[in-house]
């Protein structure tokens, strides 16, 4: 047999008595410990296994313990034999316990495989979970830079809506709106006022070419646009308001849609019915000053050998007064001489050179009355009747009364003659208060003026009369001395008055006249 | 209350047990062979868990890295313990514990390295010790942490 070792066991002894002991206080700690986490974090899987690893070190510990402690204490105590009938025991707790720290040990592992998949699944929830926070998060700023944009541009477009609607119900000229076909759709109020219709109803689906006095004008009006897409400064007249037709300026233009399609048509038209009106005015005002001028130059002219002439005339029918067949001769001079001499009144009058101003504050009225007592005999022999409608309280104005029963004479012979025989002429007298003129309309039932005379008829020396019949400066003397009056006269024929009309008066003549007080009248 | 049954009724049942002839006859050495595999599977698992704590560390610090120490201790424990067991389950048959009295005990064997390792090896506490002691405090680092963690929160939401 070779050399043998020879070791003490009683180191051996020392450590496992005293290691035994240390290992079941640790084991206790460490049960202690793994307590305690489970405590604080209950869900932890890794903390439920050491508490489970630690309960079972405790067992181990324990019967590792006594399995080390309880052979000494036998073998001190002399009952060795007692040490081997509990021997299997402990040993037997021994390898449960190896056994269930190992099995817990690989649970543990296949338990935190899994639990790590679930925590890989809730962190891919989680991120997507962040995601569709941030989605969320970014719609709704998205949302609310939306709602900040649909608000802005509600308020961008609300101001545009005022803006351009005070412009189209605020607008003087008419603004209008029409369909593809030309029927109207909307139109501003201006537009309304000047087409003479109360309420928008009453005009919405009414063709705008049927408002064309003029219907070619109208047709016009529609090729242009057609063709073109707009029209520029369009003149046309329009059936309007009850004084008469309207004289508009149209531009115009087409609503096309984004592939050229014609939707409708938008336009302005200006009223120039006034305009054109005083320049008609100013026109004849101007033709007649001109008029005036030359007729003024020529009387003028005319009157200085004229007087001679007369002179001569009477001082030769003075010289020859014996002599009957010379006296004859000079007094048909003479009476011709007078008649031209007369002619050159009147062109002084229409040209308003005479200086003869005998203006005073009276009734016109009662200068009407005087008038037509004077012609009402010979218009009743024609049987002509005189239609009078004066107003009561007409109020009394400066005018030049000898004048003034010239003017009302021209007229009411004008009238006789445009009658002929067997018709009515109609006397009237206004008082507008509200622009202080006195209106005086004479009318007739009379065959009426053509068109193209209307704007002829106050120039000197025309006439539709026969030879003989009038000199044509009737008119154009009546309006010089309505003139001198500050006043202005208009025909209408036919009148626009319905009630005028009524009357079957087929020509109208309106002379308006301004109030002008007691010695207001000087100071002018 | 029937917990309370069950229990005492396993405890009496497992010290007055008996062979199992019925069944299956256990022979002597099952005892020793169970035990030797109850070992091989606690090495297996400690090395299963060390691995996956090596390869898949769920956090770092001094508590985990106490832990991984404590389980290295209880794998040299385990290791031991399968040397000890596997050695003194017969492969010398002569090696003994004698002597009368416990300080009076020595082991006898031959003079080799496989003897001295056998001699070194019966001093396991100083393995297993150890073991539990980085097991212990690895757990109350872990405590401590957490509480100091939620001490933190605490002060933040207050």
């Amino acid at each position: 047999m070779e050399t043998a070792f020879n070791f003490p066991l009683f180191p051996v002894y020392l450590v496992d008595y005293l290691g035994a002991t240390v290992m079941v206080i640790l084991a206790f700690c460490a049960l202690f410990y793994a307590r305690r986490l489970t405590r604080l974090e209950p869900k932890n899987i890794l903390w439920a296994y050491f508490f489970w690893f630690s309960l079972v070190m405790v067992i181990f510990s324990i019967s590792r313990g006594v399995g080390h402690l309880l052979p000494y204490v036998f073998r001190l105590a002399d009952l060795p034999e007692l040490w081997d009938t509990l021997d299997p025991y402990s040993g037997g707790l021994n390898t449960i316990a190896l056994c269930g720290v190992a099995i817990l040990t690989l649970h543990y592992h296949s338990t935190a495989v899994l639990i790590n998949r679930a925590k890989i699944d809730a962190l891919s929830l989680e991120i997507a979970n962040e995601r569709l926070v941030e989605a969320h998060a970014d719609l709704s700023r998205l949302n609310q830079t939306l709602e900040q944009q649909v608000e802005e541009r509600t308020l961008d477009l609300r101001l545009s809506e005022e803006k351009f609607r005070g412009f189209f119900e605020g607008s003087k000229d008419m603004i209008y709106f029409c369909d593809a076909a030309g029927r109207l759709c909307d139109i501003n109020e201006s537009g309304l006022r000047l087409l003479g219709v109360e309420r928008q109803q009453d005009l919405v689906g009414q063709p705008l070419a049927e408002f064309f006095l003029d219907r070619e004008r109208g047709a016009l009006y529609r090729e242009l646009l057609a063709a073109d897409g707009q029209v520029k400064d369009f003149e046309a007249e329009f059936v309007g308001r009850e004084d008469g037709p309207l004289y508009l300026m149209i531009t115009a233009s087409a609503i096309t849609d984004r592939t050229g399609t014609t939707q409708g048509y938008q336009g302005i038209a200006k009223d120039l019915t006034h305009f054109k009106k005083m320049m008609e005015q100013l026109v004849h005002s101007e033709k007649m000053t001109s008029v005036g001028q030359l007729a003024a130059g020529v009387a003028h002219e005319i009157n200085t050998p004229l007087g001679i002439i007369l002179g001569y005339a009477q001082l030769l029918e003075e010289d020859f007064a014996g002599q009957t067949e010379v006296h004859e001769t000079l007094e048909i001079i003479e009476k011709q001489a007078k008649i031209c001499r007369r002619i050159v009144a009147d062109l002084l009058n229409f040209s308003r050179q005479t200086l003869e101003h005998n203006k005073l504050y009276g009734d016109l009225n009662q200068c009407l009355e005087e008038v037509l007592a004077i012609v009402n005999h010979t218009l009743n022999m024609d049987h002509i009747f005189i239609h009078r409608c004066l107003a009561e309280k007409l109020p009394r104005t400066c005018f030049d009364n000898e004048r003034m029963r010239q003017v009302f004479v021209n007229l009411l012979t004008n009238a006789h003659h445009a009658i002929g025989s067997e018709g009515i002429i109609g006397v009237w007298t206004r008082w507008h208060e509200e622009s202080r003129q006195i209106e005086i309309v004479i009318g007739d039932s009379g065959s009426g003026i053509p068109p193209d005379q209307l704007g002829r008829i106050f120039d000197p020396f025309y006439t539709t009369k026969g030879v003989g019949k009038g000199t044509g400066l009737g008119l154009s003397v009546s309006f010089g001395i309505i003139q001198d009056h500050n006043g202005r006269i208009e025909v209408k024929s036919p009148p626009l008055e319905p009630e005028l009309v009524t009357l079957d008066m087929h020509t109208t003549f309106h002379i308006f006249l301004p109030i002008v007080a007691e010695g207001q009248e000087k100071e002018q | 209350m029937k917990k309370y049954v069950f229990l005492p009724v396993c405890v009496c049942l497992l010290c007055w047990s008996g062979p199992a002839w019925a069944v299956q006859a256990h022979g002597e050495a099952e005892g020793p062979v169970v035990h030797l595999m109850a070992h091989l599977l606690l090495l297996v698992a400690l090395l299963l868990l060390l691995y996956v704590l090596h390869t898949k560390p769920p956090d770092t610090g001094l508590s985990w890295r106490s832990l991984k120490l404590s389980l290295l201790f209880f794998l040299l424990w385990d290791m031991d313990h399968l040397f000890i067991h596997w050695f003194a389950g017969g492969m010398f048959a002569d090696i003994r514990d004698s002597g009368v009295s416990l300080v009076g005990d020595y082991f006898v064997g031959p003079r080799t390295l496989l003897s001295f390792l056998y001699y070194l090896g019966r001093f396991d506490h100083l393995l297993c010790v150890p073991a539990l002691w980085f097991f212990a405090s690895a757990l109350r680092d872990f405590s401590e942490v957490i509480e100091k963690r939620r001490q933190n929160r605490a002060g933040q939401v207050s």
